[in-house]
């Protein structure tokens, strides 16, 4: 069977280079090109994972052969052309090859989704095995800690057989007490050594747990985690390690600035919706330092977590692999956080993430560390040079600006017969990451995304690649609540050169367009690409224009049973949530419950788990709502605060199902609309901001004067 | 083709100190002479029949050209007067203007230039004959001037002269034939002093046998190699004796009488004597007693395995050479192992001055050479120039008259010294490239203007070609496109590719009449002249035996409707002959869709040839390519001439330079002096391509199949994939990976 299948394959392999080399004119090109586009819309109507390997297929055929036609016919080399062109065009051509190894890469990662369920524990709980339940802390403030201790102290397993320690890099004394009064342990080491890492391989030193679940101190689990992950540990006992989803319940600086929150999928949402469960059909599943379980027994064997990277999570995943220890991904979120508050701080977080991946690309190469699977190596090199992205893009948003501005010709080829070689690839690359990927990450907007980091990560991960203990950058985390809108300038600073220099090009273009040019189907590429550019650097700079955050705690869109009442000895009203926070809620006005703002009453959530009613005063009511704000809650009215908000079981799962489908074209328009909006709001800024320091500079000179 | 096509070579005025050289090699164009001309006593000649397709143009205030004259070996020359017609500037300064005229480097008159010869005059010289040895130059200068006092610029426009190529040559000769002896073989019989067509008629007792067909094929390709790039052609006598110089086949002296019987021999033997009709006259008679014997006779003399000393030779035994790879012969540049690109030099690697000539190279390639890449065939030319060259000078190589490639070689560029060559890389295009080639490293020298009336000598200005430039062959191919009869015209492909035409069968009809037998030794000749080797394999057949060489390609000669090919071949032919008529094949339909993707257009080509035929009633002659229906692979030319044509006009079409052009594609229909070729079809591919090629370009060529084929592989790649990933993925959830 897998003979008959490998023989078709390399079957295969001889049209597919065929197609792939064969040569044609312009008009068979374009023809051939519109048909295989058409042909893909057909395809797309194909259910199932035939349909997405026939696309990827598709795809691959048009791109690999645009790639071999771009390598063979049109690199600048030759009378008439300088060291200048071949130096740009060996640049376009590297961010080409990056890109179409991503793709090639992603789809083998994206393959086959293994959606895999919740093994289940044995029928015994005794037979269940003990779990130290670790959750790193060094300087969040006690409130952001509370309920992650109090929901893991809440997990659904046997009192005897889970202890929780908060590993308190901080050694603070309120902590301390905290933990005594709710019945966690407070562990503390002399030194700050290799910081998470190294608290948490301290913590393995004093602990005996056979498992370790870990959770980041602001990610509160739902009671179900252990329930759904250590089922699949118990089953297999090659497996190291159980991943689930991180997921946010509050927007991050994409969704708050651009207002698409539980609109647009996120950014994170591709990785843990789908190349995570992609990963796992490679058995390749990494850890992500938090919401995870993992065996005692693997991890003493690497010695602990990794300390040489700053991504010690995926390293130390990457060594167990390596020893032969199997991971599983179980894709239901079992925990929530917050999102990071700003786009600084966004962009420092990522700036660690791209720099340690780069770090063990360096230390502990994928494709040459050593036990490792074919699978596993493509996945992990893939979620590496993922990250390297920085330099491409940044060619991608500058290559046309070489042909206009310079006048390099980095292309030996006619504008047209690039569209007819470059025009299918891009389409097909496109429709096909909106089938495999649709669901978790709309087209265009990795363009976006990139886009933002593109320029910070390019530093760091180049550095790290050069020696992995360079490239330690900082960006200044403006912190907390963004309080008013405004335009982050710091971070905008890169968008708005990039786009001053492609709005350079676009005038220079035209200019060159309107006086008459041998080539103007070159120069009307040159001119679309630098359109598209402006659009995505349009968009970045949306990002960059922060908006302000109107909350203190986020409040939750939620529905859940829920009852109120005047009093003890007042009738219970049953009636559903709307949403709730860590401060208040809102739940629908029963009838014949009347209350005045100022009251005090009280509310119960989940009438069927719990009898603790929670004392509340009421802020609103009216149109059918009654919204309240929780007073001093006590442990009891906390936990159950917790439970109701964090802890049910399918508290995150139906996320998504107010997220529209992925329609490029829509998604294309919808990026060109922020593509002017940040245009607007930069030019808003540039204008109003610099020209009247300008201005003021000029009007002090004068005075003097 | 012509081996030298480029008769403009010496007409650029050059300051080449060493001219006689260079116009050695350049043997001018062929002129048709009947067989018994060399006898005649006067010849007028004009610049025109010595190579010189347009008027001789001199320039800058010291421009020279030469015009090359070559005389028989057998003949002096009594009485030489050269009319010389000129035009010049009117704008010279006449006092100080003149043209010489040089023979061999020795003065023979100065032509004052006045304002009255500027717009045209001749100059009657009488020139001294026992200057004009066997090769000689005859050299023009132009001294010329425009200024006084002011300073004067060397280049300047107004400094030219004309001279026509309508200015001849009146030769008396006195022929001293030496005795006859065969140590100076092939002459009498060719002599490398003619520039024109060999013309060697060839005398057999009657229509020849297979064998004496092939002994005559043999000398016949050997004289072709020796005639070169002049062509050769052989009229065919039955029975009695040509009025000039000859070739006889003879197994009896009787055959024919007043042939010295000594000359004659039993044994395989050579022997030169006179001609019994025309005493100055030479016969070359090969002999023996049977057939089999002539055919060594004709081996021996190919192979030069005979003692060339007096007036008969003769071999007993022969050792026939190991059967030859393809292009072997030494005519191709074996891109294996390239030879110096100098050994094809025409001229010297060295020139100076201000317009300095060409440095022109010769390199033949084998006609089925096949580019897989833009840089398959790369010329690196390591070249020197004085580091005092002006701004704008440059090297340019030329390619087939086609520019290829150059560099700038201003000082500048080239810095104050220069002590080792310089190379200048071109990826020769390879639409231009073809069989045979010639290069031109043309230097533009430009003299530095930054400073008025400069001290300036034009002879410091030099310039030359490495020795160490070379071509250099990667990514080729063995193929060839077929039919393809220009290939057959231009390099005598696919028979050439055997240089002792071991893959080659001649084809004639039983009792053969003088002009079929003629168009085949034309053909022999043109084969030999390409190979330049001994055609001691080839094999002759007739109508009953074709099948014998299904392993060889063919060459067919025969009537309309007598072709001695079998009756089901006629399907084969472009052309239909039933009972008188002639007809074209129609067009396949699915050729015919095939080639108009490809922009081509077979039943426009199909009609124009129809109407020539139609036109032509039997006065036509055919030359066929197609693929042998005895095996594929293997080819078959025919050479077919309606009841009125003369098949010899076809084999001469092959062979003469200005109607070889026209021999192209599948059918070539030659009607007198009209030649026309005609793609209708039919392609076939003969050689190999490697593997990853012939896939690319076998798609390529059927574009329409590139959306099915992507589709099917689509679609198979996801069902396989599927099914293997699906497994896969059961057993990782069954916990098995």
């Amino acid at each position: 069977m897998r003979l008959t299948i490998l023989l078709v394959l390399l079957l295969l392999s001889v049209p597919f280079y065929a197609l792939v080399t064969a040569p044609l004119t312009l008009g068979w090109q374009a023809v051939t090109g519109t048909l295989m586009v058409i042909s893909a819309f057909g395809l797309k109507r194909m259910r199932g994972h035939r349909g997405a390997l026939a696309m990827m297929a598709l795809s691959l055929i048009a791109s690999t052969r645009y790639l071999y036609w771009r390598i063979t016919e049109t690199l600048p080399i030759g009378p008439g052309f300088d060291a200048w062109d071949l130096f740009l065009s060996s640049g376009l051509l590297f961010a080409e090859l990056y890109a179409f190894t991503i793709l090639l890469f992603g789809f083998v990662q994206t393959a086959w989704p293994l959606g895999r369920k919740p093994a289940p524990l044995p029928e015994d709980p005794a037979l269940w095995p003990t779990v130290d339940v670790f959750i790193p802390s060094y300087n969040e403030p006690l409130s952001v800690v509370r309920p992650t201790v109090l929901a893991a102290l809440a997990l659904d397993w046997p009192r005897d057989k889970i202890k929780v320690y908060v590993l308190d890099d901080g050694r603070r004394d309120e902590f301390k007490a905290f933990c005594e009064e709710v019945g966690a342990t407070h562990l503390i080491r002399p030194d700050n050594k290799h910081a998470k890492a190294g608290n948490i391989n301290r913590a393995l030193k004093v602990t005996q747990g056979e498992y370790i679940a870990i959770f980041d101190c602001d990610h509160i689990p739902t009671r179900s985690f252990l329930q759904l992950t250590m089922g699949t540990m118990v089953t297999d006992p090659k497996v190291s390690l159980v991943q689930t989803p991180h997921h946010f319940f509050s927007p991050d600086p994409f969704e708050r600035n651009l207002r698409t929150f539980r609109k647009v999928p996120n950014e994170g949402e591709l990785f843990y919706g789908l190349i995570q469960d992609g990963n796992d059909f490679w058995d390749a599943s990494f850890f992500c330092g938090s919401c995870a379980v993992l065996r005692r027994t693997a991890l003493e064997e690497i010695g602990g977590i990794a300390t040489e990277t700053v991504t010690e999570d995926a390293h130390t995943s990457l060594r167990m692999h390596s020893r032969g220890w199997k991971s599983a991904y179980i894709n239901i979120p079992q925990a929530a956080g917050l999102a990071t508050e700003s786009l600084s701080a966004h962009v420092g977080q990522r700036i660690r993430w791209a720099r340690g991946m780069a770090q063990i690309f360096r230390v502990d190469n994928p494709f040459l560390k050593p036990g490792l699977k074919l699978g596993q190596r493509f996945c992990y090199a893939n979620a590496m040079m993922h990250f390297f992205y920085g330099l491409p893009r940044i060619i991608f948003l500058t290559s046309p600006l070489g042909y206009l501005l310079l006048g390099a010709e980095i292309i030996k080829a006619q504008g047209l017969m690039v569209l007819a070689y470059a025009a299918p690839h891009v389409i097909l690359a496109t429709m096909t990451n909106s089938r495999l990927q649709g669901a978790f990450r709309h087209s265009f907007w990795s363009e976006v995304y990139e886009t933002v980091l593109a320029t910070f990560i390019l530093g760091p991960t180049m550095l790290a690649f050069i020696n992995p203990k360079l490239g330690k950058f900082n960006v200044t985390a403006k912190g907390g609540v963004v309080d008013r809108d405004y335009f982050d300038k710091d971070i905008a600073k890169p968008y708005y050169y990039l786009f001053l220099l492609n709005a350079l090009g676009l005038v220079v273009g035209i200019i060159r367009l309107a006086g008459g040019e041998a080539h103007p189907d070159t120069l009307l590429l040159n001119l679309g690409w630098t359109i598209y550019n402006l659009v995505i650097i349009g968009g970045a700079l949306a990002v960059a224009s922060e908006k302000k955050q109107v909350r203190t705690a986020v409040r939750v869109r939620t529905r859940i049973p829920g009852a109120i009442r005047l009093g003890p000895e007042h009738p219970a009203h049953l009636t559903p949530t709307v949403d709730l926070s860590y401060t208040g809620a809102q739940l629908l006005l029963p009838e014949g419950f009347v209350t005045a703002v100022g009251d005090r009453v009280e509310i119960l959530l989940i009438p069927d788990r719990s009898d603790v009613w929670i004392p509340v005063t009421v802020r609103r009511s009216g149109h059918g709502v009654v919204a309240v704000q929780f007073e001093t809650l006590g442990i009891a009215e906390e936990n159950a605060l917790i439970y109701a908000l964090f802890g049910r079981a399918d508290a995150w799962i139906r996320w998504r199902e107010t997220q529209a489908p992925d329609r490029p074209l829509h998604a294309l328009a919808l990026v060109g609309r922020y593509g002017v909006i940040g245009a607007y709001e930069f030019w808003r800024w540039f204008t109003g901001d610099l020209l009247e320091r300008l201005h003021a500079r000029i009007t002090r000179r004068k005075v003097p004067g | 083709m012509r081996t030298r096509p480029y008769r403009w070579a010496t007409f650029l005025s050059a300051l080449c100190l060493s001219a006689a050289a260079a116009a050695a090699a350049d043997p001018g164009k062929p002129v048709s002479t009947s067989d018994t001309a060399f006898l005649a006593p006067q010849r007028e000649l004009s610049f025109e029949d010595l190579g010189l397709a347009y008027p001789l143009r001199l320039r800058t205030v010291f421009g020279q050209a030469s015009v090359p004259l070559n005389i028989r070996a057998d003949q002096v020359v009594t009485d030489a007067t050269l009319s010389l017609r000129y035009s010049h500037s009117p704008s010279l300064r006449f006092d100080t203007s003149h043209i010489n005229v040089l023979v061999n480097d020795q003065l023979v008159r100065t032509i004052p230039l006045t304002a009255e010869s500027a717009s045209g005059a001749v100059a009657q010289i009488t020139l001294n004959p026992l200057l004009l040895v066997p090769k000689t130059q005859i050299r023009l200068e132009l001294i010329a001037h425009y200024a006084r006092n002011e300073c004067e610029d060397p280049t300047h426009s107004s400094l030219w002269a004309e001279i026509s190529n309508e200015s001849s040559l009146k030769l008396s000769f006195s022929t001293l034939p030496p005795p006859p002896s065969l140590e100076r073989l092939p002459a009498p019989l060719f002599d490398d002093g003619e520039s024109g067509l060999l013309t060697l008629p060839f005398v057999f007792e009657r229509s020849p046998t297979a064998g004496q067909m092939k002994a005559a094929a043999i000398v016949a390709a050997w004289f072709g190699a020796k005639a070169d790039y002049r062509g050769a052609d052989f009229p065919v006598r039955y029975g009695t004796l040509p009025p000039g110089h000859g070739v006889v086949f003879t197994t009896r002296a009787q055959s024919f009488p007043g042939l010295d019987p000594a000359a004659v021999s039993t044994r395989p033997s050579i022997a030169m004597v006179e001609n019994p009709d025309v005493p100055q006259a030479r016969l070359l008679v090969i002999s023996a007693a049977t057939d089999e014997g002539l055919v060594q006779a004709a081996q021996g003399l190919a192979l030069s395995q005979l003692l060339m000393e007096g007036r008969n030779a003769s071999i007993d035994t022969l050792q026939l050479p190991e059967a030859r790879q393809a292009w072997s012969s030494g005519r191709w540049i074996n891109p294996e192992a390239p030879r110096p690109l100098t050994d094809g030099a025409l001229n010297p690697l060295s020139v100076t001055g201000l317009m300095p000539g060409p440095i022109s190279f010769e390199f033949a390639l084998p006609p089925d050479l096949y580019p897989l890449d833009r840089d398959s065939v790369k010329l690196r030319l390591k070249y020197r120039a004085a580091p005092i060259t002006g701004a704008n000078s440059a090297l340019n190589a030329v390619l087939n008259a086609q520019f290829a490639g150059g560099v700038a070689i201003d000082a500048t560029a080239l810095g104050k010294s220069l002590g080792e060559s310089r190379e200048l890389t071109v990826d020769l295009p390879s639409g231009v490239l073809r069989t045979n080639n010639r290069l031109d490293a043309q230097f533009h020298f430009r003299r530095n203007t930054d400073a008025v009336c400069q001290d300036f000598d034009p002879n410091s200005l030099q310039g030359s070609i490495d020795p160490a430039s070379k071509l250099e062959f990667k990514s080729y191919a063995h193929f060839a496109e077929m039919p393809a009869l220009q290939l057959f015209a231009q390099g005598a492909y696919p028979y050439s590719r055997l240089g002792d035409l071991g893959g080659t069968a001649l084809i004639l009809p039983q009792g053969a009449q003088e002009s079929e037998v003629s168009a085949a030794l034309i053909l022999a000749g043109h084969i030999g002249r390409w190979t330049q080797d001994a055609a001691t394999r080839l094999e002759v057949g007739g109508f009953g035996n074709v099948s014998e060489f299904a392993d060889r390609d063919l060459l067919v000669i025969g009537r309309a409707g007598e072709l001695p090919v079998p009756q089901d071949w006629a399907g084969e032919l472009p052309l239909l002959f039933d009972n008188g008529k002639t007809e074209l094949r129609p067009v396949d339909l699915f050729d015919s869709l095939h080639e108009r993707l490809a922009g081509r257009n077979l039943e426009q080509a199909s009609e124009y040839a129809s109407r020539v035929v139609m036109q032509a009633g039997q006065d036509f002659e055919a030359i066929m390519g197609f693929e042998s229906p005895l095996k594929s692979g293997r080819n078959v030319v025919v050479l077919a001439a309606g009841s009125q044509g003369n098949l010899r006009d076809a084999a001469l079409a092959v062979t003469k330079p200005g109607q070889a052009q026209f021999v192209r594609g599948g059918l070539t229909l030659v009607q007198g002096d009209k030649v026309s070729g005609y793609d209708l079809g039919n392609g076939y591919e003969v050689g190999s391509l490697p593997w990853w090629y012939g896939l690319k370009r076998w798609l390529g060529l059927r574009p329409y199949l590139m959306l099915p084929l992507t589709l099917l592989v689509v679609l198979l790649s996801a069902v396989v994939l599927r099914l293997a990933l699906r497994r896969r993925a059961e057993l990782r959830l069954k916990g098995k990976l």
